[in-house]
């Protein structure tokens, strides 16, 4: 079993065409880095805001460093597993070069969840609901995302929207091969 | 196959920034790795209107126990294997703990739930299909690590803040013990 991290990005706002959350494998690294799963979770629970229903994408790139964004740190399942390459950076608001091919497209409702609610922005708060990538978890027929040398994929919020928050979360393993 | 256990944290008090809602713990010397492989938190509040909130919790590693609160007994799926305190491993809730890495965050809205109510968040949140926080582990063999709980070592599940301090918090976790 390969070893396994968690990473997620808390309270994340979005803008046009921001760079929410990125992992890069980048030139120099040992290992090859598979995503498996993929969430984007409306977790803001304070004052309202006027959303708005976005477009966000998944896509591949081959560059990313932190601009002015954050590096994010991610969270091994297992203490006892090594450590993440060096050369693998995640971060949130980072700056892309070199994006390339799109993964997935989504529409996604923006909008702060309210108790009570029976709404999209509700069904936002559900984790089994707001995982908006799981390819080769559950069938391993099927490859999950493989980064290699100088390859990575970046969550990309399209619209414009400058208000709330979301948290964004990446489940990835770490192999030689 | 792993000995498994389901421990269940039953309708705990929302309330306290930063509580304690159910903790797993894993003592130096117990010659145990626990694997948590399922977390479910679900909303079973029945009790009458409470005027509930949306609230914020997270999973995150401990790095120590310093006050057990109130204990729970893990049932184990198989009664010929060893019992709960053969292990030396302790879950209970409103403990004093030291947090460490956080793993994941969730919400989920503590509002009453009602019989025959519009399909709304408050009652989603007490289906286990919709409230499983986390499920690692892969359905087809063993694709992903769970978290692995070593010796010294445990997990926790904490109210982080809400907009309305009321109603309960049931959690179950699903774990092996190796």
């Amino acid at each position: 079993m390969a070893e396994t991290w968690q990473v997620m990005a808390a309270g994340v706002v979005p803008a046009a065409n921001k760079s929410m959350l990125g992992i890069i494998n980048a030139a120099g690294t040992s290992k090859v880095i598979r995503v498996y799963r993929i969430w984007i979770m409306n977790n803001y629970t304070a004052a309202a805001y006027t959303g708005v229903l976005s477009n966000v994408g998944i896509y591949q790139m081959t560059g990313l460093v932190v601009g002015t964004g954050a590096a994010v740190t991610p969270v091994k399942h297992d203490t006892a597993s090594g450590a993440l390459d060096a050369n693998v950076g995640i971060f949130a608001g980072g700056t892309v070069s070199g994006e390339g091919n799109l993964l997935r497209w989504l529409a996604y409702s923006y909008d702060e969840p309210a108790v009570g609610g029976a709404t999209a922005d509700e069904f936002g708060m559900l984790v089994p609901v707001a995982l908006y990538w799981d390819t080769g978890y559950a069938d391993t027929r099927l490859q999950p995302i493989t980064l290699r040398s100088d390859e990575g994929i970046h969550i990309k919020w399209i619209t414009n929207v400058t208000v709330g928050t979301v948290d964004l979360m990446m489940e990835f393993t770490q192999a030689s091969s | 196959m792993a000995n498994t256990w389901t421990a269940a944290y039953l309708d705990v008090a929302v309330g306290l920034a930063n509580k304690s809602m159910a903790d797993l713990w894993n003592p130096t010397g117990s010659g145990r790795i626990l694997k948590v492989y399922r977390i479910w938190c679900l909303n079973n509040y029945r009790a009458g209107a409470v005027g509930g909130g949306l609230n914020i919790y997270q999973i995150a590693r401990i790095t120590a126990k310093s006050v057990a609160g109130t204990p729970v007994t893990p049932t184990r799926h198989d009664t010929t294997l060893e019992n709960w305190a053969a292990t030396s491993c302790t879950t209970h809730y409103a403990s004093t703990v030291t947090e460490g890495d956080v793993l994941r965050r969730f919400s989920n809205s503590s509002d009453e739930l009602a019989i025959r109510a519009v399909t709304n968040i408050d009652n989603w949140s007490s289906l286990p299909t919709l409230s499983i926080q986390w499920d690692t582990g892969g359905y087809d063999g063993a694709i992903l690590q769970p978290i692995v709980i070593r010796e010294n070592t445990g997990i926790h599940i904490k109210f982080v803040s809400g907009t309305a301090s009321v109603g309960t918090l049931t959690t179950v976790i699903q774990f092996t013990s190796e």
